[in-house]
């Protein structure tokens, strides 16, 4: 445990000292954040018109808190994942870094920790961003005169925790999932924009993997072939957020098909299946490697 | 001083590719290098000498064989690592960090972070005064001395050293001859050094070995390579053309100059000859031997160009 402490370190002394990595890449979400609110907020000391908009006088500080974790899985916030994942992986390879490393610390470790210091800094950086959002919120709501509460006034604080932890959760599985095939292809590449294009391939894919099953399905006559669409990342995601927010998965209509929600816990299994299989897969592959740079 | 080797090469083979792509870099090397000693590695460009340091690194797996250090094989027992500080190929660092957060990161990798070894590394290796600076505006030979602080840094029992001297001005190998010396004298290591520089193994390394398309061609003692070596007798004496006439009787006289002959012979042949030419009557000025540097040597033994001898010992009659 010490060791992987120290490796911490090591991999957190990389990241901050790299500008590109933890200026643009991590620190653009809650600043991105910070300079959005600052110019709501000139709007609405500024313009008596804009504080009576339907923008201001609906804030609700747990919209604003979970707001954030819908920037995870959207394109822009998917790309910038991508590209701080391939610093983080395929960098050892550009920079030829890992000749100095691999002799000094377990392949499996060094690894691993990668994967830790990704998710640390990228969760580190949407709490942050949501912690931003609601102080900033907050501000706008009071400069507007408008009230600022929950948006389901019956939920308890403890309720709402839950669902925040979760969306958080599932928001970490999303993140895990994107940069496990960022690693896979920096394993392969070992060139970071290698793994930029080749991630965010694969996220086009799985977009377009319902399409793809319907055209197949309307090819060739064959209706379980949207079947498939259940064992993506995307679609299970989105059903675990589904179940915890309103009880009950999203039901799949496909031209006239509807398929029924599949129960959260098939969705939980198969992204961790997800997980532990891509992670699992860089793991052994880099213990393998050879080396030559 | 432990009879366990620092080094023990065992068989060892890597093979990159498969069918009629296959290429050997390494070859069914055997090779053992004992504590305390400067060990050389000379080999042309491509004869596997970073592959086979690559593989005692635990950075390539070698195709067959088994390679161990102090005793504890290197894919086994990957702690044995901690033991051995290394500079491979080019020089390797985070451009955008300074040298001291490049240690930091290399320390902290190690599990043993120590701001004041770090200090006193950069200070052995003349970095103190721009160790705050980002190592992309470092002149090669900066980051040459980055990388051996880098292999110095966890205090390490086996230095491996791949052409440490890239980069470095005339002052700073110098410098670095004599560091490699005294790590083994006075700091009781032991150092594994490839080179393509001949005379820098024959004046740094107490052994070598010759390694050529991926296989130890020669190894031993510097100075028994070069006693084994092809030598001549350069005999200057008069008159000369009588000389050349009792030489001739019992030596072959490879070349004839104005006023020397050059013999053919060993080293061991030099009294034999001065005492023929004394006893009769001739005048012998100067008889010089004149051995294969280890240059010459490593061409003829890999197949090379056989180049020129240069003096290495005089005898003066």
């Amino acid at each position: 445990m010490p060791d992987l402490i120290s490796l911490f370190r090591a991999e957190w002394r990389k990241v901050v000292g790299n500008r590109l990595a933890s200026m643009f890449l991590v620190l653009i979400f809650p600043a991105g954040m910070a300079g959005s609110i600052v110019l709501l907020l000139i709007g609405a000391l500024l313009s008596a018109d804009f504080r009576h908009s339907a923008l201001i006088q609906h804030l609700y500080w747990t919209d604003a808190a979970l707001s954030v974790w819908a920037l995870v899985n959207s394109e822009v916030g998917r790309i910038i994942e991508l590209a701080f994942a391939a610093i983080v992986f395929a960098g050892e390879y550009q920079w030829g870094t890992w000749k100095n490393l691999i002799p000094r610390s377990q392949r499996v470790a060094l690894i691993l920790i990668k994967f830790v210091t990704l998710v640390v800094f990228m969760m580190l950086a949407f709490i942050a961003t949501s912690i931003i959002a609601v102080i900033g919120e907050g501000l706008l709501a009071a400069v507007s005169g408008v009230s600022y509460g929950m948006r389901d006034a019956s939920q308890s604080l403890l309720e709402f925790a839950g669902i925040y932890v979760l969306d958080a959760t599932v928001a970490l599985a999303s993140i895990l999932i994107a940069c496990s095939y960022t690693a896979l292809a920096a394993m392969i590449t070992r060139s970071i924009l290698g793994s930029v294009l080749f991630g965010l391939l694969v996220t086009f894919a799985e977009t377009v993997s319902l399409l793809a099953l319907t055209l197949l399905n309307a090819l060739f006559h064959l209706p379980d072939i949207i079947k498939l669409y259940f064992l993506t990342p995307e679609y299970n995601l989105g059903n675990i957020k589904d179940w915890a927010e309103r009880g009950i998965g999203p039901t799949l209509r496909v031209a006239d098909l509807a398929f029924d929600p599949q129960p959260v816990g098939f969705s939980i299994g198969i992204i961790l299946i997800w997980v532990i299989t891509l992670v699992g897969v860089t793991v052994y592959l880099f213990r393998r490697q050879d080396i030559t740079t | 001083m432990s009879n366990v080797p620092a080094i023990r090469v065992e068989a060892v083979s890597k093979t990159y590719g498969r069918g009629q792509r296959q290429i050997r870099a390494v070859n069914g090397v055997d090779l053992e290098v004992q504590p305390g000693q400067v060990f050389g590695l000379l080999g042309p460009n491509g004869a596997g000498k970073t592959t086979l340091i690559r593989m005692l690194l635990d950075l390539i797996r070698p195709t067959t064989g088994r390679l161990a250090l102090y005793g504890q094989d290197v894919q086994l027992n990957h702690a044995v690592l901690k033991r051995v500080g290394a500079l491979v190929e080019s020089p390797a660092a985070y451009s955008y960090l300074s040298a001291r957060e490049n240690l930091a990161v290399l320390a902290h990798t190690a599990g043993h972070y120590d701001r004041a070894r770090i200090d006193d590394l950069l200070r052995q290796v003349g970095l103190a005064d721009r160790a705050g600076q980002a190592v992309k505006g470092y002149s090669l030979g900066m980051k040459q001395r980055l990388g051996l602080a880098a292999a110095l840094l966890g205090s390490p029992d086996l230095l491996i050293l791949d052409e440490p001297t890239n980069g470095l001005d005339p002052a700073g190998i110098q410098e670095l001859r004599g560091f490699i010396r005294e790590q083994v004298d006075k700091q009781g290591r032991t150092v594994c050094l490839s080179s393509h520089l001949l005379n820098e193994v024959e004046q740094v390394c107490d052994r070598v070995a010759i390694i050529n398309k991926g296989k130890i061609v020669r190894e031993g003692r510097v100075a028994d390579l070069l006693a084994a070596s092809n030598s001549r007798i350069r005999v200057n004496a008069a008159p000369i053309d009588r000389a050349a006439a009792i030489l001739r009787a019992g030596w072959k006289i490879t070349a004839t100059e104005p006023d020397a002959l050059i013999v053919d012979a060993p080293r061991e042949a030099a009294p034999a000859i001065v005492r023929q030419l004394v006893e009769a009557a001739l005048d012998v000025y100067e008889v010089t031997i004149e051995r294969q540097t280890l240059e010459a040597y490593f061409l003829d033994v890999t197949g090379g160009a056989v180049s020129s001898t240069t003096p290495k010992e005089t005898t003066d009659a």
